[in-house]
């Protein structure tokens, strides 16, 4: 059978007023990959995953998901599509507990509506077990079964609340996870905890598109390397051989002091 | 489990209580004002749901109140219906307007969405006002006929009481439900962080619209129960000073608590009864009373008392100094 | 259960009449006919004047808005303290009419100033919503405090150059419709100026445009909120106390106004003082002609026109700044 494209961008272009973030890119992900999106600072990384996620429409191009036109669709539906993400900005819903915030994760899981919430039907509590006990598997996953289940989102630590995220994204049991610079803030020691993380989360069948600055991370983990530069694909192939393409040597010596 | 217990046990604390709350008072004047309290607490649950949970504001929700209070007014008084019959189309009427007014309102945000409310507030208040050959304008419609369970008619303050106070129960119920829920949760979420929900699957804009219409209902739950309790309605009750002050309840006795919306609708009741005998004094308090509290206890009453009753434990003499 | 709203009638400035006699009396009303050029003429007039009004109170809740993100609902108090101040002095104490309109700025000016001092600052980091409650007890406060002060009933003042009214192409203009466009008029030029050409003006608008980078550059942020209130506060209170003789001075005329005045603001944009004039003016024409049409409905007019624009454009239309 031949290898699934779990994410398809085609000649995608999306602009700001005068300025293109995203000028036709175009790439693919298959099933099972580790891929990483990379480049310098403005490249257009976030607006990409903005774009695949539905937080921004298209101006051109297409996107697919599992061969499914997914462009124009409401956030919401494509996450039922099973695309979900972290954010490089923490936006995790600081007024609710940790569990909550994970459970919030699975809401596609389950389907209780207003009325039989406020009846506390038979079905909406048996759903409400199974939340509860998906969300606390997402949680033992990437290590946060330490931190007590009720604790405040917001009283967790920066590391911890990106790793809370990461669960929150699981719950959602997802076919293609967006992983929004993780890295970013993290000790040495915590990235390579990241590291083992994401290759765990790969076992479990789900396909891992990362954008990250840490570059040893991403050459790591990653199958597959895209990189952006000013919005246009500049380079795509393995880390190693993208390592020594002298375009993308250029685009970041070009950036660096 | 744990959790569920000690909810239950707390709704079932004061629903003793106020079971036995007409045999403490004596008054006939206290049962009507505590059945007042009981009205207003539901329209506060409604708000505090859309306001402290779903961080939604409406500057207007007097309307729905009225559109409930008239409908019941005037299916039972000009048409003749039941007034059971009344109450639940002022329940559909209040959920129904909601429906129609949220879609376009909720795409707006901030105070966008608090002018929206109040103008929209405003106009109902013309409508009651004008629509005379329905609403009898600023004459207002009397005689409205009582609630009778089982041949009896519910006209004394005692029943009116009981009828009021199991409403709020069960709307107290209802709620805390929703909020500990599936429902309750994505509403929460879209509080939080209005993207992350989205893109974890929640539709924020039907939660919104759905905790807007579940606001209305009861709302417009209220205004029937008023409708019958006081067995006359006004266009004037129901206008923008109303509405502010159903905020004020809301957000005095704490947005984000269920037991807030008891508190902030006692006190403000209450309050506004005591002011009433200072006459002239009583609108300078009420204002200064009112900014004092948002400016230093900004999180509600409720909240405040609770910050403040920790603070006083962690001051108690025989503790060592550090820590406080 | 709650206090009534008044629907009330401190806004309307002349009512909807057919021409002048040759005399000077005043001309038959109507309602609900066809209007004519010189009765559209006269609403236009009316309109205008009563649009004026409205965008001086627009201005000071974009000048407040821009300068804090609260929008002020105490706005309306500061017309409503205008008036009866300005009333007090020159009917009570006979001041001329000048000193008691200058009495009327100052006064209310320090309102401002002080309200800003007492209820915004230390308030300062709280939510939307806490913020509207302060500003909406602060209303009620001064509300309470003026009818204790004034009384509950309406005070007239006296116009400020007679009553005679002069015909227009057939529509009837009283002196004070002319005194009040005028020295709004003059208002807006001032500020203009005032932001153009001063320091002081344009430290405002920078602090309004991106607060921080203003800090940065040494502008003392809560300074220029602090003017920003004291302005609103002139604004409002000038407004008031040349409005008075026209629609008279009353303990609760700052409800309706204070919340027309927003919806102008609202019509022309949010946080753009041009638009909150334009706006101002817009809805004051909109409403005399309406009224003129369906006096009963004149109210909803300016509620109606807002909700027309939050629904279809929320920014209004000059407006800039995005949600």
């Amino acid at each position: 059978m031949a290898d699934q494209q779990v994410l398809e961008l085609n000649e995608v272009v999306k602009r700001f007023g005068g300025l293109t973030a995203v000028d036709h890119v175009g790439f693919s992900v298959r099933k099972g990959q580790i891929k990483a999106l990379i480049g310098p600072n403005g490249a257009g990384k976030t607006t990409v995953f903005n774009l695949v996620t539905g937080v921004y429409g298209l101006d051109d191009g297409e996107i697919r998901l599992a061969g499914a036109r997914a462009n124009g669709l409401p956030s919401h539906r494509i996450a039922s599509l099973g695309v979900a993400r972290t954010f490089q900005q923490v936006e995790l819903f600081a007024n609710m507990s940790v569990l909550e915030n994970v459970m919030v994760g699975a809401h596609r899981q389950s389907n209780s509506g207003l009325v039989s919430c406020a009846l506390r039907s038979r079905r909406m509590r048996a759903q409400e077990g199974r939340l509860a006990e998906r969300a606390r598997d997402c949680l033992k996953l990437v290590g946060l079964d330490v931190v007590a289940p009720g604790a405040e989102a917001r009283s967790l630590s920066f590391g911890q609340q990106r790793l809370l995220e990461v669960a929150r994204a699981l719950a959602a049991d997802p076919m293609l996870l967006l992983l929004d610079e993780p890295a970013a803030g993290l000790s040495s020691a915590e990235s390579a905890r990241l590291g083992e993380l994401v290759e765990r989360i790969r076992e479990l069948g789900v396909t891992v598109l990362v954008v990250d600055h840490d570059m040893d991370l991403v050459m790591r983990i990653s199958d597959e390397v895209v990189v952006l530069d000013h919005g246009v694909k500049i380079a795509e192939g393995s880390p190693r051989a993208v390592q020594r393409d002298p375009k993308v040597i250029a685009a970041y010596l070009g950036e660096e002091i | 489990m744990k959790r569920e217990l000690k909810r239950y046990q707390a709704i079932g604390l004061v629903a003793m209580a106020a079971i036995a709350l007409p045999r403490a008072m004596s008054a006939d004047y206290q049962l009507h004002l505590a059945a007042i309290i009981g009205i207003n607490t539901i329209i506060v649950l409604g708000l505090n749901l859309l306001m402290g949970y779903a961080g939604q504001v409406s500057l207007g929700q007097a309307a729905f109140v009225g559109i409930g209070a008239y409908a019941s007014a005037i299916l039972t008084v000009k048409v003749g219906l039941s007034p059971w019959l009344g109450m639940a189309a002022a329940v559909a009427l209040g959920a129904l307007t909601a429906a129609i007014v949220g879609v376009p309102l909720l795409k707006l945000r901030g105070h966008y969405l608090a002018m929206g409310t109040l103008g929209f507030g405003m106009i109902v208040h013309i409508v009651l006002v004008q629509w005379d050959k329905l609403t009898d304008g600023t004459v207002g419609i009397m005689g409205i006929p009582p609630l009778s369970a089982a041949g009896v008619a519910l006209e004394s303050a005692p029943s009116m009481y009981y009828l009021v106070a199991l409403c709020v129960i069960v709307s107290t119920a209802l709620a805390s439900n929703i909020i500990d829920s599936r429902v309750g949760r994505a509403m929460r979420a879209v509080h939080g962080s209005e993207v992350a929900a989205e893109t974890s699957g929640v539709d924020t804009a039907r939660y919104k619209l759905q905790v807007f219409i579940l606001s209305g209902a009861l709302a417009g739950l209220a205004g029937s129960l008023y409708a019958h309790h006081v067995t006359y309605v006004h266009p004037d009750t129901f206008g923008f000073a109303y509405s502010i002050q159903l905020v004020v309840m809301a957000v005095l006795g704490g947005m984000t608590s269920i037991w807030g919306a008891v508190v902030g609708a006692a006190a403000v009741t209450i309050i506004s009864e005591e002011l009433r005998q200072y006459q002239e004094y009583s609108t300078i308090l009420f204002g200064a009373v009112l900014m004092a509290v948002m400016i230093f206890m900004p999180g509600g009453i409720w909240r405040g008392a609770g910050d403040l009753y920790r603070r006083l434990r962690r001051m108690r003499p025989g503790r060592a100094r550090a820590g406080v | 259960m709650g206090r009534s709203s008044k629907v009330g009638d401190a806004a309307s400035l002349t009512p909807p009449r057919g021409p002048a006699g040759a005399n000077g009396e005043p001309g038959e009303i109507r309602s609900g006919m066809a209007p004519s050029v010189s009765s559209l003429l006269q609403y236009l007039v009316s309109g205008v004047t009563l649009g004026s009004i409205y965008g001086m109170i627009a201005l000071g809740f974009t000048l407040i808005y821009n300068s804090t993100g609260v929008v002020n609902f105490a706005q309306g108090e500061f017309v409503a303290y205008g008036a009866l101040v300005a009333i007090s002095c020159s009917t009570t104490l006979g001041l001329p009419m000048p000193l008691a309109v200058l009495a009327a700025l100052v006064a209310v000016t320090a309102l401002g100033a002080v309200l800003e001092r007492l209820a915004i600052r230390p308030a300062r980091g709280s939510s939307v919503i806490t913020l509207i409650i302060i500003t909406i007890g602060a209303s009620i406060l001064l509300r309470g405090i003026a009818m204790k002060l004034w009384g509950p009933d309406a005070l007239p003042m006296r116009h400020f150059s007679g009553e005679t009214p002069m015909g227009f192409a057939g529509a009837s203009v009283l002196p004070q419709h002319l005194w009040v466009m005028g020295i709004v008029l003059t208002t807006m030029i001032a500020l203009w100026l005032l932001g153009e050409r001063t320091q002081v003006g344009k430290a405002m608008r920078a602090c309004a445009a991106d607060r921080e980078a203003a800090q940065l550059v040494g502008i003392p942020a809560s300074r220029m909120v602090m003017l920003s209130f004291a302005l609103s506060g002139m604004l409002g209170g000038l407004a008031g106390a040349i409005v008075a003789p026209l629609a008279m001075g009353q303990f609760d005329m700052g409800i309706m106004l204070g919340l027309k005045g927003f919806a102008a603001a609202i019509l022309g944009g949010i946080g753009n003082p041009v638009g909150a004039v334009l706006g101002g003016v817009l809805l004051g024409v909109l409403e005399s002609v309406g009224a003129g049409v369906r006096s009963e409905f004149k109210d909803a007019i300016a509620f109606g026109v807002m909700l027309l624009v939050l629904l279809a454009k929320p920014t209004g239309l000059l407006g800039r700044r995005a949600q």
